[in-house]
């Protein structure tokens, strides 16, 4: 049985999670310590506001590892944590309708003339300025490009070009069909294009 | 090599994954094909922007937080595993000898346990010996603090009446000592106020 750090860095997920699923409280933090950062990230990128951010992806975490008996080997501990991830966020976003949310009233939606017939946007009425905290670390070009997407864009786009998931998995992990999701990431790059035209000149 | 100019679902492909069976006329169309190349070249920088976003860090005390609202309830065979595994040293030569340490300890106690059991009459009689002295002094020394707060009085109702004495002494003297610094506080009181 692993009892070092070391160890339990070396080992699957899968390992990771059985250890915590005996009490191991070192495997717990050993998920922390894998997944603190990409989940901080996305909800961060979803939300734009750091103590908010922190707080849901706080949450994010807890659901899971609070529900580590429930877990299924066949899914990546990964994408669950991002799927939560993401509902925490959308969640936040819709109840404080701080941002521009479209809302996919069919989950069946595949094309992309279907999404926009099922599509509720609300808008928040305000500009998205970051404040000065986030100027400083979503300061690049491209940071302030992706705070420009709608959220659900963004949350594929990141899992897509981040962490390098595939459609599938991002289909899977979101509980989106593959078709919204292609479609999404299309146009997640579509508009990221026009936003860093001028950096190519 | 497709004569007709590259879709946007074209360049898609070629930018999440080249490789693919159906890229390579597609990756050959846009090297020759100026508006299509750009298209792509444009396509391609932002994938490459959008690869260089970093991870952000969130605070040092997340992990805590998070722990701080987790339930983590070990086995017992857990629990004892860990305990015995945190006490034992990592360096090999160290765990050798504390081991060596540990046998050791284990032989004497054990070869106590088993002398004592075979003399077990002997030791009752020396623990009954013990126990009687013991309570003879203990006797001694409750008259002798009885006698020296409350008199010779209190020491022979305490012989007289025993523990029901005491059972009833306790209270009383309990009560008239909180009753005493209620008066003495209530008469403070009294001559503060007449002096102010």
């Amino acid at each position: 049985m692993p009892t070092t750090r070391i160890e339990l860095e070396n080992l699957p997920d899968a390992d990771v999670v059985a250890l915590a699923q005996q009490g191991r409280e070192d495997a717990f933090r050993e998920i922390i310590r894998r997944y603190e950062r990409p989940v901080f990230s996305l909800v961060y990128r979803m939300v734009r506001d750091r103590e908010v951010a922190e707080d849901l992806a706080q949450d994010a975490f807890i659901r899971v590892l609070n529900n580590l008996d429930k877990y299924r080997s066949e899914f990546k501990l990964s994408s669950w944590l991002f799927k939560i991830a993401n509902n925490v966020a959308i969640d936040h976003l819709r109840k404080r309708q701080l941002d521009t949310i479209s809302i996919h009233g069919s989950p069946n939606a595949a094309t992309a003339s279907e999404i926009e017939a099922t599509t509720i946007d609300i808008d928040s009425g305000e500009e998205n300025a970051l404040d000065e905290m986030e100027a400083k670390e979503l300061g690049s070009a491209i940071e302030r490009a992706i705070a420009q997407l709608r959220p659900e864009y963004r949350a594929c786009i990141m899992l897509r070009h981040v962490e390098g998931r595939s459609y599938e998995e991002i289909a899977t992990t979101l509980d989106l069909p593959l078709g919204t999701v292609k479609t999404y990431i299309h146009r997640a790059r579509h508009e990221l294009r026009e936003a860093l035209e001028h950096l190519r000149e | 090599m497709p004569d007709t100019h590259l879709e946007p679902a074209d360049i898609e492909l070629l930018i999440d994954d080249e490789q693919s069976p159906g890229a390579a006329p597609l990756a050959a169309h846009a090297a020759q094909c100026d508006p299509c190349r750009a298209a792509l070249d444009e396509a391609r920088f932002v994938a490459e922007m959008l690869s260089t976003a970093p991870h952000l860090k969130p605070t040092r005390e997340f992990t805590e937080r998070v722990m701080g609202s987790v339930e983590v309830s070990s086995p017992w065979h857990v629990a004892l595993t860990d305990s015995v595994l945190a006490v034992v040293p990592e360096r090999g030569t160290t765990r050798t000898g504390m081991l060596v340490a540990a046998l050791f300890a284990g032989l004497l106690t054990t070869a106590g346990v088993v002398w004592l059991a075979l003399r077990a009459d002997q030791a009752a009689m020396v623990a009954g010996m013990v126990a009687e002295r013991g309570r003879t002094v203990g006797i001694r020394i409750g008259n002798d603090v009885a006698g020296a707060l409350f008199g010779p009085t209190a020491v022979d109702l305490l012989r007289e009446h025993g523990f029901t004495a005491v059972a009833l002494a306790i209270p009383a003297f309990l009560l008239t000592a909180a009753a005493a610094l209620m008066g003495f506080r209530a008469l403070g009181v009294a001559a503060r106020t007449r002096r102010g």
